[in-house]
């Protein structure tokens, strides 16, 4: 368990890292994918098989996918490799290793508390989206319409208004 | 079950997000890091759903990756409507937020 | 005997083994390492994917000694958390699934190998071989799978990778078009077998393929519902296995590298629906069993036409493939379960023997014409020997292998309707007579080569060929009174023939004379046999068994034209009608708006500009911190939430 663990852990920093630090977006959005597909891992580990699917077919299938859809459409305009790719990378740096033992001395002084006996199950999933959560649920999907009318409206060329 | 190991790994995950969020200055490059940033959350929530076996720990773990579903679509219409009309997708060549 | 023996008898010990798992997984890590590091060495992930084969082998060669004593070996785990057996994914292993597990392992090492020497000039040499160990691992997946979804998905896997194989020549259109057209026409089938899976959970509520009995038994009342289900799965087949009407794209399907042809052909894609069909038998009824016999008779009997005219040495085996294929449907139609999975085994070693040594001649000549070819067993003799060798097994000569399965189907054809039997007696002087055909133009007769030298292939090419050769030769033996068919009882068919049936040999053996005859005679000496007065009618006949019946033709103008033209009507409609409609309501609301943009400017304006001004005096003095780039806004939020957490911890 723990070496399977570990192991899953290791592919998820080396290839998050690989995402935030390659120059070519291509490869860094393939190394998302490696990300998405070890913390699906983790959630089998976690025993929650239904969440490591969703991440499958959602994120890797369909998100993924539209980023790399993006990463080609727009390679024209990638910048000439003269440009650098990054910036303020010191700043940064110090910024988000404060900010890592910021939340690193939160989270060490929570307790280790052992799993609990009863897994949740997706049928008691399923049976909360429809009642004690259906409000958040139904936020979800009044969200999904709006992305979706913003998207076609971002996207769409701009028509030109009707001649009189 | 390795909770703390999990919370540090889900902790380095989205501090590499903030990273990468910082520090890339193509637009896309940060709709990557925020992905990261989201995968950390949903990281922890799933964890703790384990740890309490509470349903609505993974509901909320659900409802994570169908925003981010919203968030990919809009920052990808985002970006091809600027690839469109500024011809450029470094995000710090974009202060269309200048005041 | 019917499909309800067969349930009686899986109903057997079962042994949990969990080596199971290890026969598809190494050729998947072979895949997923060839795909990640292949590239930096080519020869070596190309003798991974065959070490990773071979291995998986070993184990199915390990796990046989518990399948002979009759047991079943099942590994399952349970699957998302459903608390629910009827949902544990698992892989069980019976005689069926432990012979086309030996079936794809042994001819799929063997494929490549011989790859090895076929493709070394290709410059994706890597990524070829990391397609096949993904198509073998499907494969052994799909037979291993104890669930229909958990088959379902491998099914489509097994889709994925001939789409993959069939195109992998992309830059040639003819082979991009094949790929696609495999993918669409298979598609169809696929279909078929997934709302035939939905029919079955939604009905029965059972999907573990060890259940089928009680599937039956609980779905007997419904026969209309049953015959629908088992109908629909069949339409998966038909699809995979390129019966008639669906055999459009296994002919295409030569477009790609010969080896993956070889291998579609005799061990994984196509065997994918016989082993479908005879897995799910009990589910089948007397009616849909008509069905099935009718498909594969018609299959069997129409592509041994087109394979007679055919002038591509790859074509001609394709459509022998089809044809035997409805061979195989023909006996599972009959309920001869166990002929037919005898006939699929011994059909992959001829099979794959004929295909690789079709390779090997277009390796070393590069011209895949039968006119352009002869006399090529001088240059290439133990290339010729081997084809013989395959010929005769095809041909089903006496104690080689192909004779004992096409015997096994002849003597169910006998005891089902005689007529049945005359017409797979005249199937068998066809399919002897075009493989005959096919060697004659190919080996015998004047050499004609247009340019180079033909040669003998490399070492790590003819070494296949004979291991494959040997197989052909002697795996009929299995079957055979000889070993007290011991092949049928592993399939748990106690009711086999015992004993040599002599007046079926005298017929069999007559069909193979005749059809080497007719191969000679018709095929090489090119002499009218027929009478003067059936002359134009014998043309008009070959005419169109070597346009393939116009099935292509058809499709095209019965499916792809008339969906091109309401696609172009919509689009009209769409153009003229939908924009024509959101236009005049458009320009009704800009003309309201222009009205209200009069009132806007000449009241409204004046009294927001004033309240502008004061606020714009009051931005400017703000306007310096806001730079408008969002990620030094992020920056200020990261350090000020710790430098005031910090300060708070204080």
């Amino acid at each position: 368990m723990s070496v399977i663990f570990g192991f899953f852990a290791l592919l998820i920093l080396v290839s998050a890292c690989w995402v935030v630090t390659l120059r070519n977006l291509f490869r860094a959005a393939l190394s998302l994918g490696l990300v998405l597909l070890g913390v699906a891992a983790v959630f089998i580990l976690l025993e929650a098989e239904f969440l490591a699917f969703v991440q499958i077919l959602v994120y890797v299938g369909a998100i993924l996918t539209l980023v790399v859809f993006a990463i080609m459409l727009t390679a024209k305009l990638q910048p000439a490799p003269s440009i650098p790719a990054f910036r303020h990378q010191l700043p940064a740096a110090a910024a988000s290793l404060g900010f890592f033992a910021l939340l690193t001395s939160v989270t060490s002084s929570l307790p280790a508390l052992a799993p609990a006996q009863e897994l949740v199950t997706l049928a008691s999933l399923g049976q909360q989206l429809v009642t004690t959560l259906v409000l958040p649920f139904e936020v979800i999907s009044l969200i999904f319409v709006a992305a979706m009318v913003g998207a076609i409206v971002l996207a769409a060329p701009r028509a030109t208004p009707p001649k009189r | 079950m390795p909770v703390h190991a999990l919370l540090l790994l889900s902790n380095a995950l989205f501090c590499l997000g903030v990273f990468g969020m910082l520090t890339r200055r193509n637009a896309i490059g940060l709709l990557l890091a925020l992905e990261l940033i989201l995968n950390a959350a949903a990281l922890n929530f799933v964890l703790y759903s384990r740890v309490f076996g509470a349903v609505h720990a993974q509901a909320f773990a659900l409802f994570i990756i169908a925003l981010a579903a919203c968030e990919a679509v809009v920052g990808l219409a985002i970006i091809l409507s600027l690839s469109r009309s500024a011809k450029t997708i470094l995000a710090d060549d974009v202060n269309l937020l200048k005041g | 005997m019917n499909a309800q023996n067969l349930s009686a008898v899986t109903t057997t010990i079962t042994v949990p083994t969990p080596e199971l798992a290890w026969i598809p997984l190494l050729p998947l890590a072979a895949f997923i390492i060839i795909l990640l590091f292949g590239r930096r060495a080519a020869r070596l992930s190309a003798w991974l994917s065959v070490a990773a084969l071979a291995s998986s082998g070993m184990v199915v060669l390990a796990i046989a000694g518990g399948v002979f004593r009759g047991a079943r070996l099942i590994l399952s785990w349970p699957w998302l958390s459903l608390a629910d057996p009827r949902w544990s994914l698992g892989l069980s292993v019976d005689g069926l699934s432990w012979l086309m597990l030996f079936i794809v392992t042994v001819i799929g090492t063997m494929i490549q190998l011989y790859s090895i020497g076929y493709m070394h000039e290709d410059p994706r040499f890597s990524r070829f071989f990391a397609y096949l160990s993904l198509f073998c691992a499907s494969m052994l997946g799909l037979v291993l799978a104890d669930h229909f979804v958990l088959l379902y998905a491998c099914w489509e896997l097994v889709g994925l990778c001939s789409y993959l194989l069939i195109s992998f020549w992309f830059e040639k259109p003819a082979a991009a078009a094949a790929g696609r057209k495999a993918f669409l026409t298979t598609r169809v089938g696929d279909t078929g077998l997934f709302v035939g899976i939905l029919l079955l959970a939604w009905t029965a509520g059972e999907l573990r393929l060890s259940e089928l009995g009680t599937i039956r038994t609980f779905l007997a009342p419904q026969l209309g519902l049953l015959t629908a289900i088992s109908l629909l799965i069949f339409l998966g087949a038909v699809g995979k296995s390129a019966q008639v009407p669906l055999h459009v794209w296994l002919p295409d399907a030569m477009e790609g590298p010969t080896p993956v042809s070889a291998l579609i052909h005799a061990a994984t894609m196509v065997a994918a629906g016989v082993y479908l069909v005879a897995r799910t038998l009990p589910l089948f009824t007397a009616e849909s069993l008509q069905v099935v016999l009718a498909v594969g008779l018609v299959t069997h009997l129409a592509a041994g036409t087109v394979a007679l005219t055919m002038t591509d040495i790859k074509r001609v085996l394709a459509y022998s493939t089809v044809s035997q294929l409805g061979l195989m449907m023909t006996a599972l139609g009959l309920g001869a379960m166990s002929a037919a999975i005898f006939h699929l085994y011994t059909h992959a070693f001829f099979k794959a023997l004929l295909f690789l040594g079709a390779g090997s001649v277009i390796h070393a000549t590069r011209q895949q014409d039968l006119g352009q070819l002869g006399g090529l067993r001088r240059a290439m003799p133990w290339t010729a020997a081997v084809f013989f060798i395959g010929a005769l097994a095809m041909g089903g000569a006496a104690p080689l292998s192909g004779f004992w399965s096409k015997d096994a189907i002849l003597l169910a054809a006998r005891q089902a309707n005689p007529l049945l039997l005359w017409l797979l007696l005249s199937g068998a002087v066809m399919t002897t007579s075009y493989i005959f055909r096919l060697y004659f133009l190919c080996f015998e007769g004047q050499t004609h080569h247009a340019g180079g030298h033909p040669h003998e292939s490399p070492r790590i090419m003819v070494g296949p060929l004979m291991v494959l050769a040997v197989g052909a030769a002697a795996a009929g033996f299995a079957g055979s009174p000889f070993l007290q068919n011991r092949f049928f009882h592993l399939l748990g068919d106690a009711h086999a023939h015992e004993g040599i049936d002599l007046p079926m040999l005298l017929w069999s053996s007559a069909a193979l004379l005749a059809g080497v005859g007719l191969a000679w005679v018709v095929g090489v000496t090119r002499r009218n046999l027929l009478p003067e007065a059936l002359r134009p009618l014998g043309h008009t006949l070959y005419v169109w068994a070597s346009n393939k019946y116009y099935v292509d033709e058809a499709y095209d103008r019965a499916i792809i034209q008339p969906f091109l033209r309401l696609t172009g009507r919509l689009d009209r409609f769409d153009q003229t009608v939908v924009d024509g409609a959101v236009n005049g309501a458009a320009a009704a609301g800009w003309q309201v708006s222009q009205w209200k943009a009069w009132i806007d400017q000449h009241l409204v304006d004046r009294a927001v500009n004033g309240v502008a001004q004061t606020v714009r005096g009051l931005g400017a003095v703000l306007r310096g911190v806001q730079t408008g780039i969002v990620q030094q806004y992020l920056l200020v939020l990261v350090v000020s939430v710790v430098l005031l957490s910090v300060a708070i911890h204080r």
